[in-house]
């Protein structure tokens, strides 16, 4: 009888919890997020320092060369650096001068990924070491040097979704190949506009690939008809949506062709963003919105920032 | 004791769970570490051991993933209860035997939580690729849960929960 009792109140207490309001399920997972943070930077930290030991200890006479080369390039990015200040410095002084404002309306924040694909690989998800404490907040764009990988947790879950949380001190970011992610986009020479959606990971891939999903071309859809779109093209996001920001690069065109309706085009589109090895990125971060719209209100015609 | 031996090894599984890359070729799976520390108990423990790890278990899988809070301890319950009930038809010590039960039932769990996903809108997933995540599941099932049966019941004995491997099934 009280075995039956015990039975009956775990089954009873699963339903409760698959019935919990939203806001309390989600303080419920960015709680158990925070808690797991420092567990899970401190083993990344770990194994990436020991396959740096590993490999030091393999080949420790090309990582010296390595470190050598890396030195010099450095010198010379200072240097580049120092000329580039000046040139900021004049740059400002002319803005100033002609009434122009900034352009850039976002900082970056670089970021470790800890995690990929969450704890059961329905989505495609990443997990960052940072979160609302390094002012990281929902709907921001997540890219690398090379171009768009996803957008930070939406909060509530939409239409069933995936419940991406950004907590103190982890984000989970969509990533731009899950079938849930979508962005307004532009396209070609011509600047058509269309909706980039991801098209779910490639199973098939590369052994190296095992560490991390296959970056599986995404769709582009409702391009009009009659535009010119090559493959080869470049597509950056339109900003659009309201979301992500205007300019970052997202992939190139790998084909184009007619849908069913013979309406519209459908591109598939080769990632920007090599999502195989990442290891760190960086979350776009807008600098006060109402400030950024003031500027891009007062700027002239073709002096809004394009990219971060 | 045997709550400390369960808190330990799902924490230990949650992170594994975490931090293991999924696996590309086997459809994007992941391992299913905090699954198997609920077949352990499942094969090898008393039912009320089962109940407290498949709910601890899920809630952790839950909260750290982006599923419904409640999905998961209601399918480890589900794929836990009939590992359980078979245990004294099998001699579920042995490793082969764990593979077995851990490939049928990480792959039941699979098929049947996709659908869920599916069915709410959760997550879409083609029918090829749930298939593939059932199969991959199933092999990474048949890897994992004899390791942690090994490893929970070495730590289960050294913490004295379990006196030898010829007891566990007495450990009712």
């Amino acid at each position: 009888m009280k075995r039956k009792r015990v039975i009956l109140f775990l089954f009873a207490t699963a339903l409760v919890l698959l019935n919990l309001p939203l806001p309390l399920s989600m303080w419920l997972r960015a709680a158990a997020r925070d808690n797991a943070a420092p567990f899970h930077s401190g083993f990344r930290a770990l194994l990436q320092h020991g396959a740096l030991a590993a490999a030091t200890l393999r080949d420790g006479r090309r990582h010296a060369r390595e470190a050598d080369r890396l030195r010099e390039e450095l010198a010379n990015a200072q240097a580049k650096a120092a000329d580039l200040a000046a040139l900021k410095d004049e740059n400002r002084e002319l803005r100033q001068a002609l009434g122009f404002q900034r352009r850039s309306a976002h900082r970056l924040v670089m970021c470790r990924v800890v995690s990929r694909g969450g704890m059961g690989g329905w989505w495609q998800t990443l997990r960052l070491d940072k979160g609302r404490a390094h002012g990281i907040g929902e709907n921001m764009a997540v890219v690398t040097m090379d171009g768009l990988v996803g957008r930070t947790g939406g909060g509530q879950p939409r239409d069933g979704g995936p419940g991406l949380v950004v907590s103190e001190r982890a984000s989970d970011v969509l990533l731009i190949t899950d079938p849930g992610f979508k962005v307004a986009c532009e396209i070609g020479e011509g600047g058509y506009f269309g909706i980039v959606s991801g098209a779910g990971p490639a199973v098939r891939g590369r052994p190296e690939l095992d560490m991390l999903s296959e970056a599986a071309p995404f769709d582009m859809d409702f391009i009009p008809g009659g535009a010119v779109v090559k493959a080869g093209d470049r597509v950056v996001t339109s900003g659009l949506g309201g979301v992500i920001p205007s300019g970052l690069p997202v992939g190139f065109v790998r084909e184009a062709t007619a849908d069913k309706s013979g309406l519209y085009l459908r591109a598939a589109i080769r990632p920007a963003a090599d999502l195989r090895r990442l290891r760190h990125v960086f979350v776009v971060i807008p600098l006060e919105p109402a400030t950024a719209r003031e500027n891009r209100a007062e700027a002239p015609p073709g002096d809004e920032g394009r990219t971060p | 004791m045997t709550w400390i031996a369960m808190a330990l090894l799902l924490l230990a599984a949650a992170l594994a769970q975490s931090l293991f890359p999924p696996v590309a070729w086997l459809g994007h799976v992941k391992w299913p570490w905090l699954l198997s520390v609920t077949l352990y108990y499942a094969m090898r423990r008393e039912r009320k051991t089962l109940l407290v790890a498949a709910m601890a278990g899920g809630l952790l899988q839950d909260a750290l993933c982006h599923s419904p809070l409640g999905f998961s301890p209601l399918l480890f319950l589900a794929v836990g209860w009939p590992a359980s009930a078979c245990k004294s038809l099998v001699m579920t010590e042995t490793a082969p035997t764990a593979a077995a039960f851990g490939s049928i039932l990480t792959g039941v769990f699979v098929l049947v939580g996709g659908l869920w996903l599916h069915v709410t809108g959760a997550a879409s997933v083609s029918a090829a690729g749930w298939l593939g995540k059932a199969l991959g599941s199933a092999l990474l099932g048949a890897v994992c849960t004899p390791s942690i049966c090994s490893a929970a019941g070495s730590l289960d004995m050294l913490l004295g929960n379990i006196k030898r491997k010829d007891d566990i099934h007495g450990a009712y």
